[in-house]
């Protein structure tokens, strides 16, 4: 924005020019036609300015200038001196003090800027309103189909896209994460790179083209890709190969390849194309690994697994209110350490990882004998192996099924019987070597016996993405073996996820690596060309058989970046590759990447195929073809840019929530491996089992401060990570939670890690998780604050050579004696007795439900009733906005916290912040173990380890907690300043610009849910550093930057652009806390008064409950009876509100009870046989 | 009262004259200042500067370079503020309660524990202005008159707070004032320096020391000790109050008001006997301030620790009696054994076990056993806010919030810098103002001996009986 005084209003009109660059820059290319400024004042307006002036003594030259006349300005001036002749004192004291009074009012600095509208309004660009893009991101490889909301041309939030089947309107934390990443001020910005020495110099895109492309010329070829599945990057993939004939070789590289599954599938089935798993379609599930955060799972397969999680209702309609209702999908979960899946399962068995083929060969056999099937000759052998598996307690240990393995197989063959599905799953970062052949092939075998091949477990075949199931390993084979010359590297980073492959790549003659910033493979790089975030670019997916979806640009790129496949193209076209060479064409408009300031790399002006012109070929072409659409191609593309995905008539079906197609999708396969298989020695000693990081994934993302700071689902750890140890083993060995270990694996140098004793992980197993450590000055300045705080940088792929990775790794470890504090967000981790977050059992909860309705929870009758002896205080005459929190299915992914990051506005504060329990988050999943446990327990070694044993089999509950916008909130009377208070749509609204900052509200909420800015943290980009010693850190700071806050630490460009112009950044010194998005329930004003309607339900959500990727958080509006809402919050039996029995607070939000779909224990039907005394005092109490 | 002859805190010396009483009093403000009080002084001034430094950087940086966090919002700050605050009740009870009671014992000692508590409650009063969060707008908090038409929210028990604070700490700096008028003047007709002489000619206000002075300074004396006993009493009732409205455990107990009231006296005086001992050997007062006296501060002392005892002990039982988890969890479990229980044990140590041993004679009567255990009680009653503020904060409902409250660098220049502010007032006030009464010291000094019960109406009106220029 130009600033300029109005004074030189005549100036402006001299250099038009200059306004319309200045506004052009700002306005993103619409051309502004400058409007003289001196016009807007008529002559009236300039003489009651000059009037004014004259009265104030201020009759200058100026007043000429605008408009008044000689004569009128003599006469002003004769009236001036006629006052002035006969000057007394008291007339000299009246104009001195006037003169003083008007000095000073001269001293403010209200300059008035020159604002310049848009002459030409972009097209469909409403200012001040949204404009939303279809389009598609990718979460380690997968495509999620999304929706990004942009205003005045910035990307302020992604989320999911209802139109896509794998979408269903909700999105992961991965993929909103993306946005920060966009405006990520580490991304290279200056073009692309040339090595020199051991740094890199900048060269400009034509210097590189003619360097890459001269090395293309001769000799072999290799790319190096992320998945590819889109069907224009598949047309380039073959062009390519096309273009470099017999010396061309691609690879898909992940950091966490399918290599055992595919292996298995190829022996069992011939087909080692990888399948897709369908949890939605499943009754019952048994996992081997973790299903939820394993790394090569995502946001299609959390959605589908709340489909099977959700409660059913017995019919339609059934549910309101009624007590009786149908069963939910099991979950059988088997594992070594305590993984997502494990906090979510009915019944999980610790099984040490080695011993998981056993396990699952296991249920095959009790399946098999069930059904009178032989087992392959060579599997029969693992029935033979001892497992020590916990039983599983009940009555029905006496029908032989305390056994898990018997149980599992059980419940397998009971949903055959019934005509239903179910699925068996294994999988993991660790779980796809050699020694896991066997176990993919037991899972195989399940799913072809039990008819699930085709409808739960779908292959594609050849028509399915090319992934890495070891081709990757094969390209750098030979590139270790010099016989690839020139190796590009694009969406991948070797170096980082295998560094032995290092090696490899430093034998290739010209190594080339398309990527954002100089990660560890891009620093091997001869040449490095920055591209563009996949907000800025186009592309394509086809996420599974069938459902295309587009990625179009929501911004025109920020800094001086190209696409990948456009580089790859324009390297084509100077080795001489005449596929993708095009006429040159002056780039018109020259379009200006919106905050380098500098004219974009256009393929046209440079003789090269657009890459946006081939990829809308190509679904004109050959998606247009696939979808059976009957549109012009116009119609075709625009509509499929609208909507961001198109359906092929075989994937067309409706796969809408709760309405699954249990159709198959593929032919049935039988199994037909017979051949010999190795199952895994036993394990002896501590072994180590790697797994992805459940908040970093792969480590692409590790420089995203949202993603740093969104706890661990399990753990609830921030911007760390650890070792995770068995409370048995740490126990053994005198090891406590935040004690630094010094962890050896055979063949590896020992490093120094902080341990976490993680409840539910099996003896003799530690877990270490990948995705972290990656190399100083490789991600970014956010992921350089973690390892070089405390010397940490535990990149755990670093482990080992193999790839993919082995099962478990023996390892050692050795105490150090010192300590170091993870970030945990959760202070307790048990609900020592207290009804905080509650469950029950399925098979008797019908018992329960009609005890709880002979409790009726009302003075009045009435269940959910008045139980205030003072009655209600407020009416809510329009809408009444509640949320209803199914804790049965929340899968503690923290989807919600990135949303309300991204929505709100709500900063990062930094590890040392957390660890003082300053986090932000305006929502929170809170985690609760069963059971009561005192980490610091003292006494007698024996009550010790009995505690450590109760310990290994914990039951979990995910409790998500956002403000519970009480009706009496015990808040709002506390607050001296009425900075919060209650408006008549039921939300606790929080004014900042009155809050003066007492915090007795946060200290008197119950729920702990206010936040409070200590710092201004808005200020920083990923909290101040050194928080903890502010003596410090300020004296440093003053020294080096002669401000209190370091320049370092402060927020970047364009970290800005990022936030939501519809909520206000806060101050520091105020408080904030969730108001259900006040600004999307206030937009349904617009609606209701502009269309003269009543909202519908659901058309306005929070930011959390769009996304949630499992629907455990709903929102609407309680007035409505017919809301999802209303009918979820009335379910007798199993909603209740949080403390509102204990303190009156009469939340808005209720919470659905978690229910566990296992055999209940003896002491559970005991409970339930005879009303427990407890609960009925308690009831009578509350009532 | 009617064995006020043979109070042995009421007998004076043989040797006492009207003019000696005067001379000893005021000596220390005509004389210039010894080194150890420069060092006392410089030390305390220091520190108050400390506290404004810490101050100022919260004001820059953010309120966040203090350890408080969530959930445990009040922390130093709060805990030092009632800390100071009990102070102030504590010279308010010897000033005009014991003066209601006729306790005219409280004659030696009502002008140093006055001063007490202006000092401690202008420490105190500072406190909850600097812990928000934007100390800039504090303003807000009054009701005064704004274009926006809003007001401070009256159901917040911060308003009645700010309220209960203001009313207190006016009536008490008037009512010190207002008692050191006769003094005043008695000072400026001594001083010889003329700039002395004017500012305590201007202070004392033209008071001629006659009788219809006496009578008007009598009857306001009284009023105003009429106004700041149920005034203080309803102030730190308030205090109470505020955390009594909360709904966290630990804090929603009906016990509160007079909890806090014992609690504050049982920690003022124990405040007032760590400042009187040292005062009366520097300033050479052992016959004003006698042995006995000190021994009366330790029985009513000792009497408040019972109460503040019994509390503890019902907070306990009312906790085990609610079977209520959340306060179960609190009092049963956190306080005794979870991570803060060492500072519960400080506080039990210090207010339960060590007061006992006041029940001893010789303990009372022994100044050195004295001031350590009023040391450990103001140790102790300090904890005892901490207990109270923080740990109820650290374990409240849900157990997922819990978290652990710990000083950062700077909260210990803000705890510092109280006690450093508290005592720049004080050692700067013992020089310039009379430690002891002249004027009510004299009236209880120099009456005839009386070996049996006199009329009380005698003694009262002996004051008048004195000039106190003599």
């Amino acid at each position: 924005m130009t600033k300029t005084y109005w004074k030189n209003a005549d100036e402006l009109v001299a250099a038009p020019a200059e306004i319309a660059t200045a506004s052009a820059d700002a306005t993103l290319g619409a051309s502004v036609a400058p409007k003289p400024r001196g016009d807007e004042f008529g002559p009236e307006v300039a003489r009651a300015i000059a009037d004014l002036r004259a009265r104030h003594g201020h009759a200058n030259a100026s007043c000429e200038s605008e408009g008044n006349t000689p004569a009128e300005l003599d006469r002003l001036r004769d009236d001036l001196r006629a006052a002035v002749p006969g000057l007394n004192r008291r007339g000299f004291m009246q104009i001195s003090g006037a003169a003083a009074v008007f000095a000073l009012a001269a001293c403010g600095k209200k300059h008035p800027d020159t604002l310049v509208p848009w002459a030409q309004q972009p097209e469909g660009t409403t200012l001040g309103n949204a404009v939303y893009y279809s389009t598609t991101l990718r979460d380690s490889g997968q495509p999620v189909g999304v929706v990004v909301k942009t205003y005045d041309g910035r990307p302020i939030k992604i989320e999911g896209n209802i139109d896509h089947p794998l979408s269903r309107g909700r999105c992961d934390t991965q993929t909103q994460a993306a946005l920060l990443n966009l405006y990520d001020p580490d991304r290279l910005q200056d073009g692309p790179h040339q090595r020199e020495g051991e740094s890199f110099k900048p060269i400009s895109w034509d210097e590189l083209d003619a360097a890459v492309g001269g090395a293309l010329k001769a000799g072999n070829v290799g790319l190096l890709t992320g998945a590819i599945d889109g069907p224009a990057a598949k047309r380039l993939l073959l062009d390519l190969a096309a273009a470099f004939p017999k010396r061309f070789m691609h690879a898909a590289f992940s950091a966490f390849p399918r290599v055992g599954e595919a292996q298995a599938r190829k022996l069992a089935f011939g087909d080692a194309s990888l399948p897709v798993y369908r949890a939605d379609l499943a009754e019952v599930m048994v996992s081997f690994g973790d299903f939820l955060g394993s790394g090569t799972t995502g946001l299609a397969e959390q959605i589908e697994f709340g489909d099977l999680r959700r409660l059913k209702t017995s019919s339609a309609g059934a549910d309101r209110g009624d007590a009786k209702r149908g069963g939910c999908g099991q979950v059988i979960a088997f594992e070594p350490t305590m993984s997502q899946l494990g906090t979510v399962a009915d019944v999980r068995v610790r099984v040490a990882a080695e011993q998981l083929a056993v396990a699952a060969w296991g249920v095959a056999g009790a399946v098999a004998k069930q059904l009178g099937i032989d087992l392959p000759a060579s599997a029969a052998k693992a029935l033979d192996a001892k497992l020590e598996l916990k039983p599983i307690d009940g009555p029905h240990a006496d029908a032989g099924q305390s056994s898990p393995l018997a149980f599992a197989a059980s419940r397998l063959l009971a949903a055959k019987q019934a005509g239903k599905h179910s699925l068996v799953w294994a999988g993991g970062a660790s779980q796809q070597g050699e020694d896991s052949v066997s176990l993919h092939l037991a899972v195989a075998f399940l799913n072809a016996t039990l008819g699930n091949e085709g409808v739960t477990v779908v292959s594609s075949g050849d028509a399915g993405p090319i992934a890495d199931t070891g081709a990757a390993a094969e390209l750098l084979k030979a590139c270790a073996d010099g016989q690839v010359d020139v190796l590009i590297v694009a969406g991948a980073n070797p170096a980082y996820a295998w560094p032995a492959c290092v090696a490899a790549l430093k034998k290739v003659k010209t190594l080339v690596v398309l990527a954002d910033r100089i990660d560890e493979t891009a620093a091997l790089a001869g040449f490095v060309a920055p591209t563009l975030h996949g907000l800025e670019s186009w592309g394509d997916a086809e996420a599974r058989p069938g459902m295309y979806s587009l990625q179009q640009p929501c911004i025109p790129p920020l800094w001086d970046c190209r696409a990948a496949e456009e580089s790859l193209m324009a390297f084509a076209v100077a080795a001489g590759a005449a596929a993708f060479a095009r006429e040159k064409t002056p780039a018109n408009p020259t379009w200006i990447s919106v905050v380098a300031r500098k004219p974009l790399w256009q393929a046209a002006a440079h003789g090269v195929a657009s890459w946006q012109e081939m990829v809308r070929a190509t679904w004109i072409d050959a998606v247009k073809k696939g979808s059976g659409s009957a549109a012009d191609d116009r119609s075709f593309w625009n509509a499929a840019l609208s909507r961001g995905v198109v359906l092929a008539a075989s994937a067309g079906a409706k796969a809408q929530d709760g309405e699954a197609d249990t159709k198959a999708k593929s032919p049935a396969k039988p199994f037909r491996y017979t051949g010999e298989m190795s199952l895994p020695a036993a394990p002896a000693g501590l072994r180590l089992v790697l797994s992805a990081s459940r908040t970093m994934r792969d480590g692409a993302n590790l420089n995203n401060p949202w993603l740093q700071e969104m706890p661990d689902p399990v753990s609830k750890i921030t911007w760390d990570t650890y070792l995770a140890m068995s409370p048995m083993d740490a126990h053994d060995q005198g090891i406590r939670s935040n004690d630094v270990v010094t962890l050896t694996v055979a063949g590896a140098a020992g490093f120094a890690v902080p341990v976490h004793v993680q409840e539910g992980q099996h003896p003799g197993t530690l877990e270490l998780f990948l995705g972290w450590g990656r190399d100083q000055d490789r991600a970014g300045k956010v992921a350089d604050i973690c390892p070089l705080h405390d010397g940490f940088r535990i990149n755990g792929f670093a482990l080992t050579a193999q790839r993919p990775l082995p099962l478990a790794l023996e390892a050692t470890i050795a105490k150090t004696g010192k300590t170091y504090e993870l970030a945990n967000v959760q202070g307790h981790d048990y609900m020592e007795g207290r009804p905080v977050a509650l469950d029950e059992i399925l098979s008797i909860r019908d018992r329960e439900v009609e005890e709880a309705e002979q409790w009726k929870n009302g003075t009045d009758g009435k269940a959910g009733g008045d139980i205030s002896m003072y009655g209600t205080h407020h009416a809510y005459p329009g809408h009444k906005w509640g949320m209803a929190v199914d804790m049965n299915t929340c899968i503690g992914c923290n989807a919600c916290v990135v949303a309300c990051h991204a929505e709100n506005n709500v900063p990062v504060v930094g590890r040392d912040e957390v660890r003082k329990g300053r986090v932000m988050h305006w929502i929170r999943i809170d985690r609760y173990y069963s059971g009561t446990f005192d980490r610091d327990a003292r006494g007698p070694i024996a009550v010790r380890e009995k505690q450590a044993q109760a310990l290994l089999d914990v039951e979990v509950v995910n409790q998500p907690v956002m403000c519970q916008q009480c009706e009496n909130a015990p808040c709002e009377p506390v607050c001296p300043a009425n900075a919060t208070m209650h408006n008549n749509e039921g939300i606790s609204l929080q004014v900042y610009n009155r809050c003066v900052g007492t915090r007795y509200c946060a200290n008197n909420c119950p729920y702990k849910v206010r936040r409070f800015n200590w710092y201004q943290y808005s200020q920083y980009r990923a909290g101040p550093v050194d928080a903890g010693k502010p003596l410090t850190r300020i004296v440093t700071n003053l020294r080096t930057s002669g401000a209190t806050s370091s320049q370092s630490e402060l927020s970047h460009a364009p970290l800005e652009m990022m936030l939501n112009p519809e909520v206000t950044v806060r101050h520091r010194g105020v408080m904030e806390k969730c108001n259900f998005c006040i600004q999307r329930t206030r937009t349904i004003r617009d609606i209701e008064h502009g269309q003269n309607r009543r909202i519908k339900d659901g058309e306005v959500k929070t930011a959390c409950a769009q996304t949630c990727p499992t629907k455990a958080l709903v929102f609407g509006d309680l007035n409505d009876p017919d809301s999802e809402v209303v009918i979820m919050s009335k379910r007798t039996g199993t909603a209740y509100k949080l403390l509102d029995k204990e303190l009156n607070t009469r939340p808005s939000v209720s919470y659905l009870k978690r229910v566990r779909n296992r055999p209940a224990t003896a002491d559970e039907l005991g409970a339930a046989a005879e009303p427990a005394e407890g609960q009925a005092a308690g009831k009578s109490g509350e009532g | 009262m009617s064995t006020i002859g043979n109070d042995p805190a009421t007998a004076a010396a043989p040797e006492l004259t009207a003019a000696k009483i005067t001379d000893d009093i005021i000596a220390p403000l005509f004389k210039f200042p010894p080194l150890a009080w420069w060092g006392a002084f410089l030390t305390a001034a220091g520190l108050t500067g400390a506290l404004f430094l810490a101050f100022a950087l919260h004001c820059v940086e953010g309120i966040g370079i203090f350890g408080i966090n969530s959930p445990v919002g009040w922390g130093n700050y709060i805990v030092t503020y009632v800390f100071w605050i009990g102070i102030a009740v504590a010279g308010t009870l010897v000033s005009s309660i014991l003066f209601l009671f006729r306790q005219r014992w409280r004659n030696a000692i009502n002008r140093s524990t006055e001063a007490m508590t202006v000092f401690a409650i202008s420490v105190a009063g500072l406190f909850p202005a600097l812990h928000t969060g934007r100390p800039w707008v504090d303003y807000w908090l009054m009701p005064y008159p704004n274009d926006l038409e809003l007001w401070p929210q009256f159901k917040s028990p911060i308003i009645w707070d700010v309220f209960a604070i203001t009313g207190y700490a006016t009536t008490s700096v008037i009512f010190f004032y207002l008692g050191l008028i006769p003094d005043l003047a008695t000072i400026r007709d001594r001083a010889k320096n003329p700039i002395q002489k004017m500012v305590y000619g201007a202070l004392a206000m033209g008071w001629k020391g006659t009788a219809s002075d006496w009578r008007h300074y009598e009857r306001a004396y009284a009023q105003f000790a009429w106004i700041a006993t149920p005034l203080v009493l309803g102030m730190h009732s308030t205090i109470a109050t505020l955390l009594a409205v909360g709904d966290v455990p630990g804090w929603h107990a009906t016990i509160f008001p007079p909890y806090f009231v014992s609690g504050a006296i049982f920690g003022g005086l124990a405040m007032a006997l760590v400042l009187l001992v040292p005062l009366r050997s520097a300033f050479k007062f052992e016959q004003y301030i006698t042995i006995d006296h000190l021994e009366r501060l330790a029985k009513i002392m000792l009497t408040c620790g019972l109460i503040v005892t019994y509390v503890y002990i019902c907070e306990f039982f009312t906790a085990w009696y609610s079977e209520s988890p959340y306060e179960r969890g609190q009092f049963l479990w956190y306080r005794p054994f979870g991570a803060h229980a060492w500072a519960w044990m400080t506080m039990i140590t210090c207010n339960v076990i060590i007061p006992q041993f006041l029940w001893i004679r010789s303990v009372r009567r022994n100044i050195a056993a004295l001031v350590v255990i009023a040391l450990a009680v103001n140790v102790g009653m300090w904890f005892e806010r901490f207990v109270i503020g923080c740990l109820s904060l650290e374990a409240d409902h849900l157990p997922a919030n819990w978290g652990y409250y710990s000083f950062s660098s700077w909260d210990w220049f803000i705890l510092a810098g109280s006690f450093g502010m508290f005592f720049t007032m004080f050692l700067g006030f013992i020089r310039v103002g009379p430690m002891i009464s002249i004027a009510e010291i004299k009236s209880i000094l120099l009456q005839p001996q009386r070996t049996h019960a006199s009329h009380p109406s005698d003694s009262n009106r002996g004051v008048t009986e004195i000039h106190p220029d003599a």
